[in-house]
């Protein structure tokens, strides 16, 4: 861990070709070791440098000092869990301009107690009763084929079912008085038929809550509350991925009485649908350190060295010959600068599996991305520095590969 | 100035009281701290001695130096979740003396982990189709004695099953059928329960079905830790934030090997299921694996001498009152540690319960007791106390008993 600023030194001494790009970024060391033991090594486990992005399976994000700091804070004293949220919840509906506010266990906590606090209406003897007995509540949640996604899941754990839908004109007709809800996937507004607003819409016009998953949909900040100005009743976000708040926290916006409605079905309140998905004092604390940090980031000089990160890599790879490379930004949901490398495997014998595979295994380890097809990689979770190190290992793969 | 200190002093000094709720006290947030900034009270939120125990609302327990340290540390690298559980749990299996182990957000997030698990065994066709069992072919009843039926069992329900309430053996016998998915037993409730731990294996035993056993705040004693997986539970939950001082969105789930498997099958970093939304980060997982070792490592007969020398302190303190009698009381399981429980003669001191604790909770430091479970009488437990804050809760009550006296 410690030998990582050993290697930039090295690699800043014998990679010049390299150099020019990023070199702001070699101000901040890599890793900062102000902690006595190295429990990853004590345990045996792999650390490796983030090329990949905000994958849940590969830990997301680090958070920010300051939220660690926070953390470390609000270890140091009692308060009341309720009074904790609501405090909380006030300063962040300010923060992102909406009605309410509350931290959940992730974006896919947000959705299951969003929903379940729709169908209860906040009532604790309907919320006693999720999802196994939904006498006297709404059971239907309304959602466009196309936004189908493992994460309605969240939805079902509610109890509800979800119906799908095309059309508006579909969508009008199934709405009827068993109707909870409609839900919508962020990500997925250019492929259904019916946008965000005139989602939302018909939602009013219904008189039947819109809900709106942003998992991974900043940046760009404004994100943030451009989805519940829209008019969407509630919106949920991912805390651990581009907020780069706690792992296990999320954010769940909008109406301030669903918002109380879904609390009554999560921690502290037992008996209920949510109570498993537990968020501590900490993480309440740390996800709104992190919104604040978030807010006052200097977002254009954000982008600006992740575009050199990017043009690093880029150059490293295509001084390979037979590579290409596909420089893109997502539109929705990790909107970040991205890059995609393939080769023509006649010139560089090495399938993209065998290379992710090589990147992973070689020193220090490096996670990426990609089908057979290709090696996908962002910077935007990296630590500044560490683009070197993954321009020189797939500088390096490509080479070794190559047919001289 | 140090903690010690703090308390030294405010134990010299004359008590300001009737601060208002929300106003916290300066110099209890004059700990050292790691960072600059005072949240709690820039957010003007009250903290306060916690006198009464691990209720969750009460965020139950405050974690040590070493287990801060390991999130810090943790949180510096990125790792495999998936190997990040692994490794915790190996670690926490031999430490529990269990085939396998897991971390989850809590004890409960650990039975309806468990419970999924159960029912969906390493098929994801299953994973994906809890809570809804109707035509699925899985199990779908989970029997339970009526006595240990108090709220936790929603956890179970959560996956979809429903809840058969049996009393005697002989019922639980003709309850079994082909859809019995699961045996549950709250431990907390095993004295009040007709059928005991061993009976209640014995019958699992019998019928091939898995045996899981809740026991959320039942450590001390220590050995808790491992006696019920030696006994032969399949599956055992416990809470970390507790008295274990893990994170407090923390809890255990260990048993068989299999079982734990398929438990994690339903849980993050996989989707699409039942627990997704019960999330764990890498942070809290190594923090639960320090929080333990430590906990277990502790002299703990130290400690029970401690709590002991601390409700003295108390209780000595409030002998001089006319018209209060204390009680020493160590609940038998859950949240077995000494606790004294305080009642006062309404004719010699006239004031109710709730305006008591009210007193206590407005004053200065504010003071957090178990004032909701008899008339004109509180209960206070010392585990939770930061070495000296007996001696502020002792001042504290006697001060508001002889207000109200005679």
């Amino acid at each position: 861990m410690t030998k990582r600023r050993d290697i930039l030194k090295g690699l800043m001494m014998t990679l010049p070709l390299l150099g020019v790009a990023s070199g702001e970024a070699l101000a901040e060391s890599p890793v900062e070791k102000d902690y006595d033991r190295d429990y990853f090594k004590e345990l045996g486990v792999r650390t490796f440098i983030n090329a990949a992005g905000t994958y849940t399976a590969l830990t997301a994000s680090l958070p920010h000092p300051e939220v660690i700091k926070a953390i470390n804070y609000s270890a140091l004293q009692f308060v009341k869990l309720e009074e904790l949220q609501d405090r909380v919840g006030e300063r962040l509906a300010e923060l992102l301009k909406c009605e309410g506010a509350m931290v959940t266990s992730g974006a896919f906590s947000a959705i299951t107690l969003g929903t379940a606090g729709v169908v209860t209406g906040g009532d604790p003897e309907k919320a006693d009763r999720i999802p196994t007995d939904m006498t006297g509540m709404k059971t239907e949640v309304i959602r466009q084929k196309s936004h189908r996604v493992g994460y309605d899941h969240a939805i079902r754990n509610a109890g509800v079912k979800i119906v799908e839908v095309e059309t508006r004109k579909e969508l009008e007709a199934a709405i009827n008085e068993k109707t909870a809800m409609m839900w919508f996937l962020n990500y997925a507004n250019p492929d259904g038929k019916i946008k965000d607003a005139e989602f939302v819409e018909i939602g009013k016009k219904y008189k039947i809550p819109t809900m709106n998953d942003c998992a991974a949909d900043v940046p760009p900040a404004e994100n943030l509350w451009k989805y519940t100005q829209m008019g969407f009743d509630l919106v949920c976000f991912s805390g651990g991925k581009g907020l780069r708040g706690p792992q296990s926290a999320g954010l769940l916006l909008g109406r301030k009485d669903l918002i109380q409605a879904a609390r009554k079905n999560a921690p502290p309140n037992g008996s209920t649908v949510g109570r498993g998905m537990k968020v501590n004092k900490e993480e309440i604390l740390g996800m709104l350190v992190a919104i604040e940090v978030y807010l006052n980031r200097d977002h254009q000089a954000d982008w600006s060295l992740w575009t050199k990160q990017i043009k690093l890599i880029n150059d490293a790879a295509l001084s390979v010959p037979g590579v290409v490379t596909e420089n893109h930004i997502p539109e929705i949901a990790n909107h970040v600068p991205s890059i995609r490398l393939k080769w023509d495997t006649k010139k560089v014998k090495i399938t993209p599996d065998e290379m992710r595979e090589a990147l992973r295994k070689g020193h220090p380890s490096i996670e990426t991305v990609g089908g057979s097809e290709s090696i996908d990689i962002t910077t935007w979770q990296m630590i500044p520095g560490e683009e070197r190190i993954v321009a020189k290992r797939v500088k390096e793969i490509l080479q070794q590969a190559s047919v001289s | 100035m140090n903690r010690r200190e703090i308390i030294k002093r405010l134990s010299l000094a004359p008590l300001a009281t009737g601060l208002l709720v929300g106003a916290p006290l300066e110099s209890l947030n004059a700990a050292p701290l790691t960072a600059k900034r005072d949240l709690f009270k820039e957010l003007g939120l009250r903290t306060f001695i916690n006198a009464a125990g691990n209720y969750t609302s009460m965020t139950a327990s405050l974690m040590h130096d070493d287990v801060m340290e390991a999130i810090q540390s943790a949180s510096k690298e990125y790792a495999m979740l998936d190997e990040v559980h692994d490794k915790v749990g190996q670690k926490i299996a031999v430490l529990c003396k269990a085939e396998a182990a897991m971390v989850t957000a809590g004890c409960w997030s650990a039975l309806v982990l468990g419970t999924a698990g159960v029912l969906t065994g390493m098929d994801p066709k299953k994973v994906a189709q809890l809570p809804k069992l109707e035509g699925s072919g899985m199990k779908s009843e989970v029997i339970i004695q009526k006595s240990h039926i108090n709220g936790y069992h929603h956890a179970l329900t959560n996956t979809g099953v429903s809840i058969v309430s049996v009393e005697t053996l002989e019922e639980t016998e003709k309850a079994i059928n082909e859809k019995t998915a699961m045996l549950w037993f709250l431990n907390r409730e095993a004295p009040v329960g007709k059928i005991q731990h061993q009976e209640w294996l014995e019958l699992g035993k019998k019928h091939n079905l898995p045996n899981m056993l809740d026991m959320a705040a039942d450590v001390p004693p220590v050995e808790n830790l491992w006696k019920y997986n030696v006994m032969g539970f399949d599956l055992v939950c416990i809470s970390g934030g507790k008295a274990i001082c893990g994170p407090q969105s923390t809890g255990i789930l260990m048993g068989k090997k299999e079982l734990i498997a398929a438990a994690r099958l339903n849980g993050p970093p996989a989707g699409g299921n039942i627990g997704r939304g019960m999330k764990v980060n890498k942070e809290e997982m190594i923090g639960m694996y320090v929080a333990l070792d430590s906990y277990i490592k502790r002299d703990h007969a130290q400690d029970w001498k401690i709590w002991e020398e601390r409700i003295e302190v108390i209780k000595s303190a409030l002998n001089t009152v006319k018209g209060v009698t204390t009680e020493v009381i160590v609940p038998p399981v859950a949240n077995h540690t000494p606790s004294l429980e305080i009642s006062w003669d309404r004719n010699k001191l006239n004031i109710t319960r709730d305006e008591f604790a009210k007193r206590l909770r407005t004053g200065s430091p504010s003071i957090e007791v178990i004032g909701w479970e008899k008339e004109d009488s509180i209960r206070i437990t010392v585990f939770m106390l930061k070495t000296g804050q007996e001696k502020v809760v002792a001042k504290r009550i006697q001060e508001e008993l002889l207000k109200v006296s005679a």
